[in-house]
C-alpha cells in the first residue's frame, strides 16, 4: 500500500523553540538596541563635528599654504637639490615594527612592553595578551592571536624571514619579494607571496590559505596548498589536506569593518582581499549601494546580506561566486 | 520592522522572531537531525541577525536572510565535520505524534515505529530535497516562499518536493 506521505509527515511534530529561547533573544536585542542608539548618537555628533572640522581645516590649509609658498616664491632657484630620505625609516637592526597599541615581548631575558611604532629585533619573543599586529621589514604583515608565542628567528640561506610559532595562531599577508618566507611550527611552512594562517596546538600544525600557494612540510613529506585549501600535520607525521574552510578558520583574524551606503563592488573587493572568494558581478550590480557591518560573522552570511538586499542571487563554484539578478 | 528596530524598537525584533523562528528551527532540525546541534546553530543565526539587522535595508527578505544564514552555518558545520548529507547518524527531526496523548498503547507503539522509519527515510534524502519537504510540510511555507528562502526558482522547489516525497514513499516499508 502506498502512503499518503504528506499526511504521515504532518502527523509528527517538529516542536517550537522553548520560550526561554525567545527571552534570551530579546535580551540580546535590547543590548544591541542600546549599542545602535550609541552608534547613531556618535555618528550624528561625528557628522556635526566633521562639518565644523572641515571649515576649520579649510581655513588652516589656506594659511599654511600661504606660509609655505611665500618663501619659495621669493627665494632664488637652487639647482641639484635632492629629497631627504624619510626620518621614519626603520633602523638597520630592526626586523619589524609593532602596529598595535601595545605588545609584550621577551628580549634578552627581560619582559618589555613595547608600543606602536617600536622596533622589533631578531630573537625577540612575542607574547601578546590580545590580538596584535606586526609589520616586518620586507613589508609582510603578521597578525598574532592573544596567548600565542612567536619568535623572530634569523633567516637561513635563501630565506628573507623566519618565524617560530610555539603555540597559538598567526595570520600572515606575505609581500611578494625574493626569498622564502618560513614559519616553523611542528611542521615547516614556506611561501613566496600569499595570505594564510598557521596554528600550532598540541603538536599539530594547521595551515589555512586564502590567497597564493603555501608549502607544508613535515615527516620528510610536503604538500602544496592553494587558495581556499587547508592542511594539517602532526609533529613528525606527513602533512595532509583537510576539509576545513579557511574562511571559517580565519574568523579570529578578521578586522571589523563597516560599510555605510557604499557600492556593492567596494564591499565585494574587500571580502575578496580578505578571503579565498573571488567575485564575478556585472558592473551595474557592483554600483548598487548597501550598508553592511563585517565582524566575526561567517563571510557567506555577509555575502548573502549584501546580495539579498537588492534581490540578487549568488552561485558558489569552489572559490568563485557569481552574482546575478 | 527593521527600520523600527533601527530606531530603538526592540519589540519589532520580537515580532520578526515570532514570524520566522519556526521556519529556521524546522530547517536546522531537518538538516542536522540533532536537537542540541540545531539549537546551537539557531542561537548563532539569531544573534548574527541581531548584529546585522541595523545595517540591512528595510526591504530585506528577513526569512530568506535567516535561512541563508542557517544554510551557510549548516554547510560549514557539515564540511568541518567531514560529514555528508546522506550519512546522518541518529537523525531525529520528527519528534512526537501530534495526537500522541490520545493514542492507546498499541497505536502509540505503532506511531513510534512509523516515526523512527520516517526519520530514517528523511536522513537518506539529499539535503536539497529534505529542506524543501520539511519547510513545506512543517514550517508551512508555500512553494513561492520556499523558493525565495532558498534562492531557487519556484518550479525547482516544487519539483524537489515531489521527488523528495516519491523517494520517501520508496524508502518506507509498504506495509506500514
Amino acid at each position: 500500500m502506498k502512503h499518503d506521505i504528506e499526511k504521515l509527515l504532518q502527523s509528527f511534530d517538529i516542536p517550537d523553540a522553548p520560550p526561554e529561547n525567545r527571552r534570551a533573544f530579546m535580551a540580546v536585542v535590547r543590548a544591541q538596541t542600546k549599542v545602535n542608539a550609541q552608534v547613531n548618537a556618535n555618528r550624528t555628533s561625528a557628522r556635526r563635528a566633521g562639518r565644523r572640522l572641515f571649515v576649520a581645516a579649510s581655513a588652516a590649509a589656506v594659511v599654511i599654504l600661504g606660509i609655505m609658498l611665500w618663501p619659495r616664491a621669493h627665494e632664488p632657484r637652487r639647482e641639484g637639490t635632492t629629497q631627504k630620505t624619510s626620518p621614519t625609516e626603520p633602523a638597520v637592526a630592526a626586523v619589524g615594527t609593532i602596529e598595535s597599541e601595545v605588545l609584550t615581548i621577551q628580549r634578552d631575558g627581560q619582559t618589555l612592553e613595547l608600543k606602536k611604532g617600536d622596533a622589533l629585533r631578531l630573537e625577540d619573543e612575542l607574547h601578546p595578551a590580545r590580538r596584535s599586529d606586526v609589520r616586518l621589514r620586507d613589508g609582510s604583515f603578521v597578525r598574532i592571536d592573544g596567548g600565542s608565542e612567536l619568535i623572530l628567528r634569523r633567516p637561513a640561506a635563501g630565506e628573507r624571514a623566519r618565524l617560530r610559532l610555539s603555540a597559538g595562531r598567526i595570520f600572515l599577508r606575505v609581500s611578494e619579494a625574493s626569498g622564502t618566507f618560513a614559519v616553523l611550527a611542528g611542521a615547516r611552512v614556506s611561501v613566496v607571496g600569499t595570505a594564510f594562517a598557521v596554528a600550532e596546538h598540541e603538536g599539530v600544525t594547521e595551515v589555512n590559505v586564502i590567497d597564493g600557494k603555501v608549502k607544508l612540510e613535515s615527516g620528510g613529506k610536503e604538500i602544496e596548498l592553494e587558495r581556499g585549501q587547508s592542511g594539517a600535520a602532526a609533529e613528525g607525521a606527513a602533512p595532509e589536506t583537510t576539509s576545513t574552510d579557511p574562511n571559517t578558520a580565519l574568523l579570529w583574524a578578521r578586522d571589523t569593518v563597516r560599510f555605510d551606503d557604499r557600492p556593492i563592488g567596494e564591499v565585494l573587493d574587500w571580502i575578496s582581499q580578505n578571503s579565498s572568494y573571488r567575485f564575478n558581478a556585472p558592473p551595474a550590480m557592483r554600483q548598487l549601494h548597501v550598508s553592511v557591518a563585517i565582524s566575526d560573522e561567517p563571510l557567506m552570511d555577509i555575502i548573502d546580506a549584501v546580495v539579498l538586499t537588492h534581490g540578487l542571487t549568488r552561485r558558489v563554484e569552489g572559490n568563485d561566486i557569481m552574482i546575478s539578478k | 520592522m527593521l527600520a523600527a528596530f533601527r530606531f530603538g524598537d526592540a519589540e519589532a525584533m520580537g515580532a520578526l522572531y515570532d514570524r520566522h523562528a519556526r521556519a529556521v528551527r524546522v530547517y536546522l532540525l531537518g538538516m542536522l537531525g540533532d536537537r542540541e546541534e540545531a539549537e546551537d546553530v539557531f542561537q548563532h543565526v539569531m544573534v548574527g541577525f541581531i548584529k546585522q539587522a541595523a545595517s540591512l535595508r528595510d526591504n530585506t527578505a528577513v526569512r530568506a536572510y535567516l535561512l541563508a544564514s542557517a544554510r551557510n552555518r549548516v554547510s560549514n558545520l557539515l564540511r568541518n565535520k567531514n560529514r555528508r548529507d546522506n550519512s546522518l547518524h541518529d537523525y531525529e527531526a520528527l519528534s512526537r505524534h501530534r495526537d500522541g496523548q490520545e493514542l492507546d498503547p498499541a497505536s502509540s507503539a505503532e506511531a513510534e515505529e512509523i516515526r523512527r522509519q520516517l526519520n530514517a527515510a528523511l536522513a537518506q534524502l539529499p539535503g536539497e530535497e529534505r529542506e524543501v519537504v520539511l519547510l513545506h510540510t512543517h514550517a508551512g511555507l508555500s512553494f513561492g516562499e520556499v523558493a525565495e528562502a532558498l534562492g531557487v526558482p519556484k518550479s525547482t522547489a516544487a519539483s524537489r518536493y515531489q521527488v523528495g516525497l516519491a523517494k520517501l514513499r520508496e524508502l518506507l516499508p509498504h506495509e506500514t
